[in-house]
């Protein structure tokens, strides 16, 4: 009889370390990131100072007296980002309970990968159609001078979320027990009063976190509110106002800054804060937001 | 002769293709205790969700004859008032993910009870009546999850009482606990047949004849055989029937 | 005294119908309206042709940018690929219990979430400046690949996950090593699932604008000859179509050539991903 050997054994571990090593070092880009950003904004840090970094009003880095401060910036980009999900959690929202529970199978089967497919349409062609056609439209119909507003960004950022939106939230929706459904119907009450009083309420965490999600893709996106926002340096004091969200000073000015200069070193602070602003909501959002065991709505 | 709550006549129904239920016609009379009994996969789950009308949110479902609610056709009525009016509770107790207070109150809340003082006397009222209130009483803001399956089985059962059935549907109640809660939650039934008419679908054969005053036995979706208990067991009319309440198959 | 409240509920229906009538009607008016104005402006020539004309792009076609974007898509899925295999591998078939790949689970979060923008910067910072690769088509697509990593990561462990643990259990019963299991069992099942994950994460990179912005795109270039030379994409070249009032009729063409690259790798994954979820369930 052939002995049986157990022959990869050294190939297996070796595998096996190879993988654990990719993982560590791929995820740990993230580190390295992080630092690097660190790194290139570092002498501004001392020279200027976190706070008067984040609260200055005035972004003029390559005036005789530098001044640096990325406060209407910021502003414009979480105005921008809530400004969008307060367009589209709702509509979300009520498409995923739709889709989770009332639309017809047939419907809902020619919905859902129209959906996902959706997401696959880039932010250049969001932001390109954003500003041909609804910046247009607002000059045209309401005679202003010019249609981009944090508005109009926040308009198409909130289309582009809605994808996500829906995909995640109904997900959330469908892994609640199918128990709860018949239990709560055979009393006598109906699917809408089952709803709202069930199904959302113990999909929440679920719909909190594609929420959150949102929040983080549009505060971190480009090229809808470089195309859309405006540009311009002010506080915005206003939803129609213009205004200029990080990702675009960015893109905007990073050619023009030569490495190592003060300019240079403001947008990698500017980068910095917006990353760990992202970043933040995520941990927040897979640690506090969401706590473990406790189901119960409190009334 | 008490009065027919619920009457079934000719009534059939299926899932898709397969046929589930075959022309059955059975009556269930205020304040008794019906069983029904069977072999695993015969309809008897299917009985039960027919005559509360969730049957038909399955997609497939489908049925014909008739039900009749105190002498008038349950398909005639809306079908949310049916579902109020013959509460059913599930093979698996169901906390609903609320507290044990909101979970009395779910289906009432929908129905426009609003004032406190009255939720407060009809939640210890419902949890009295399954014998639960002393369990419970200082948690009732607690997550009805936290309950044990016997508690929970019998929290199921309040919540039905508490829109007022006239009818209670038991699946199977018991067979997920231990012989110290199937003693409480039959005690339970027992208390609430002095004002309801109850029909209970049970595996346990010593349960039905403990509990029921008439038994029906069902196999592959027809009735085959009905009558009070006693006789059920003890003599009963048809070979399969004696088969079966003998442990010689199901 | 007890009346279930109809109004209530119907009001409720009815106004979910109308949400997700709004939705459609966006999204299929967006489609719509690109395919109407985009169309007429299409030919074989204006896809295969050099952008011409005065201001440059006017006239002409895009064949450098669907070239570039190849390229930077392609370098980018090289650079990404195996790393992000070896981690949903490691994560799902080697990790997935222990303490450590919790926290590889939020870093990967995390990743995810970064802002595109941002990975343009650093690899600006890194590549572009101190590692003296230039505005070029190596840097853009290192940008490229660390933004599709973390997607790529959760879709192929996706695919991973969706092979029935029984069959994993079973091989691991008959003693044989983890390696081989996976490259005799679970891999095979699961190929359908990668290679969605890798046509999803190719759409993305082929739309991304802002990291190959400030990494690597150039207003005009040839198709790429060289890896340490400024690239024409075609995300880009919509955006400076439009941004610098080139020719909104070549935009518009540009748009809708970019939407149906797109949406044709991504109707391709969702097939794959489909099909290997039923063939699972079957
Ligand atoms: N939702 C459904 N869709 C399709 N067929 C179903 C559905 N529910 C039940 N059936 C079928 O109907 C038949 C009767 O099922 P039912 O649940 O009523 O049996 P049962 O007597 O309650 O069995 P058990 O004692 O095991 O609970 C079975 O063959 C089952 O497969
Ligand atoms: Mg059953």
């Amino acid at each position: 009889m052939q002995v049986l050997k157990f022959k990869s054994d050294k190939v297996d571990t070796f595998l096996g370390s190879l993988f654990l090593v990719t993982a560590w070092a791929s995820v740990l880009l993230l580190a390295a990131l992080l630092l690097f950003l660190l790194l290139e904004s570092w002498p501004l840090w001392s020279r200027v100072g976190v706070l008067s970094f984040i609260s200055g009003q005035v972004w003029l880095p390559l005036s005789a007296v530098p001044q640096i401060g990325i406060a209407p910036m910021l502003v414009s980009t979480l105005w921008v980002a809530a400004g969008a999900l307060v367009l589209a959690a709702p509509l979300g929202l009520a498409c995923a309970a739709f889709l989770a529970e009332f639309a017809p199978a047939p419907l809902t089967a020619v919905m859902r990968p129209v959906l996902n497919l959706l997401t696959g349409i880039p932010s250049v062609v969001y932001g390109f159609l954003g500003a041909a056609v609804l910046v247009r439209f607002f000059e045209v119909s309401f005679d202003l001078p010019s249609g981009e507003s944090l508005f109009a960004a926040s308009l198409v950022l909130a289309i582009m979320v809605l994808p996500f939106i829906v995909a995640n939230s109904e997900i959330a929706l469908r892994s609640v027990l199918n128990d709860y459904r018949h239990t709560s119907l055979a009393l006598g009450v109906s699917r809408p009063y089952y709803v709202m009083r069930i199904l959302i309420p113990a999909a929440r965490k679920g719909i909190i976190a594609s929420m959150v999600l949102a929040f983080g893709r549009a505060a971190g996106e480009t090229m809808a509110v470089l195309m859309m926002a405006g540009n311009t340096m002010f506080m915005p004091g206003s939803w129609f106002n213009q205004g200029e969200p990080l990702p675009a000073l960015i893109a905007l000015e990073l050619g023009s800054a030569s490495p190592g200069s003060l300019h240079y070193q403001a947008l990698f602070a500017a980068g910095l804060v917006l990353l760990v602003l992202v970043i933040l909501v995520n941990i927040l959002l897979s640690s506090f937001l969401l706590p473990k065991g406790n189901e119960v709505k409190p009334f | 002769m008490k009065d027919v709550v619920i009457e079934l006549k000719n009534f059939n129904s299926r899932y898709g293709k397969q046929e589930v239920l075959q022309n059955i016609s059975l009556t269930f009379p205020h304040q008794t205790i019906t069983a029904i009994i069977g072999p695993s996969g015969c309809g008897k789950t299917t009985l039960l969700r027919s005559i509360n009308r969730s049957a038909e949110l399955e997609s497939g479902y489908s049925c014909t004859g008739d039900i009749l609610l105190s002498g008038a056709s349950m398909f005639n009525m809306n079908a949310y008032s049916v579902r109020r009016q013959v509460g059913m509770v599930f093979q698996t107790p169901v906390a609903l993910p609320l507290s044990i207070r909101q979970n009395v109150l779910f289906a009432p809340r929908y129905y426009g009870l609003r004032q406190r003082a009255l939720q407060d006397d009809l939640v210890e009222n419902c949890l009295r009546k399954v014998a639960l209130w002393e369990e419970v009483k200082d948690r009732l803001h607690k997550p009805a999850s936290q309950l044990s399956g016997g508690q929970k089985q019998r929290l199921a059962i309040a919540r039905v009482l508490a829109v007022k059935p006239r009818v209670l549907l038991l699946d199977e109640p018991c067979s997920s606990l231990d012989p110290a809660s199937t003693e409480r939650v039959e005690e339970t039934i027992r208390g609430l047949a002095a004002e309801l008419c109850i029909v209970i679908v049970t595996h346990n054969l010593a349960q039905a004849r403990r509990l029921a005053n008439e038994t029906a036995f069902m196999l592959n979706g027809q009735l085959i055989e009905t009558g009070p208990t006693e006789n059920i067991f003890s003599s009963p009319k048809h070979e399969k029937t004696r088969d079966f309440v003998t442990g010689l198959f199901g | 005294m007890m009346k279930p409240r109809h109004l209530l509920d119907r009001l409720f229906i009815l106004s979910l119908w109308i949400a997700a009538l709004i939705v459609i009607t966006i999204l299929a008016a967006i489609i719509l309206y690109l395919f109407s104005k985009g169309s007429s402006f299409i030919s074989l020539d204006f896809i295969l042709d050099r952008p011409q004309g005065s201001p440059l792009g006017s006239a002409g076609g895009v064949m450098p940018a669907i070239m570039g974007t190849i390229w930077l898509v392609l370098l980018a899925l090289l650079a990404a690929g195996f790393p992000a295999l070896f981690t949903a591998i490691y994560l799902n078939e080697y990790g997935s219990q222990r303490k450590s790949s919790r926290i590889m689970n939020i870093l990967l979060q995390s990743m995810a979430s970064v802002p595109s923008i941002i990975t343009g910067l650093f690899i600006y910072a890194l590549c572009v400046v101190r590692l003296g690769w230039g505005i070029s088509l190596l840097a853009g697509s290192m940008a490229l690949a660390l933004m599709i990593f973390p997607v790529l990561v959760v879709s192929i462990r996706e695919a991973l996950r969706s092979v029935d643990s029984q069959t994993r259990l079973a091989a691991a019963a008959l003693g044989v090593s983890k390696t081989y299991s996976l490259r005799r069992i679970i891999l095979p099942q699961a190929i359908p699932g990668i290679l969605a994950a890798f046509l999803l994460a190719m759409g993305y990179a082929a739309g991304a604008t802002a990291p190959i912005m400030v990494t690597a795109a150039a207003i005009v270039a040839p198709a790429p000859q060289s890896l340490f030379q400024p690239v024409m994409a075609l995300p880009y070249h919509l955006y400076i179509l439009f941004n610098e009032h080139v020719s909104m009729q070549q935009a518009y063409a540009t748009a809708l050539v970019l939407l149906i690259l797109l949406l044709s790798i991504n109707a391709l994954a969702l097939y794959l991903r489909s099909w290997q979820e039923r063939k699972q369930a079957g």
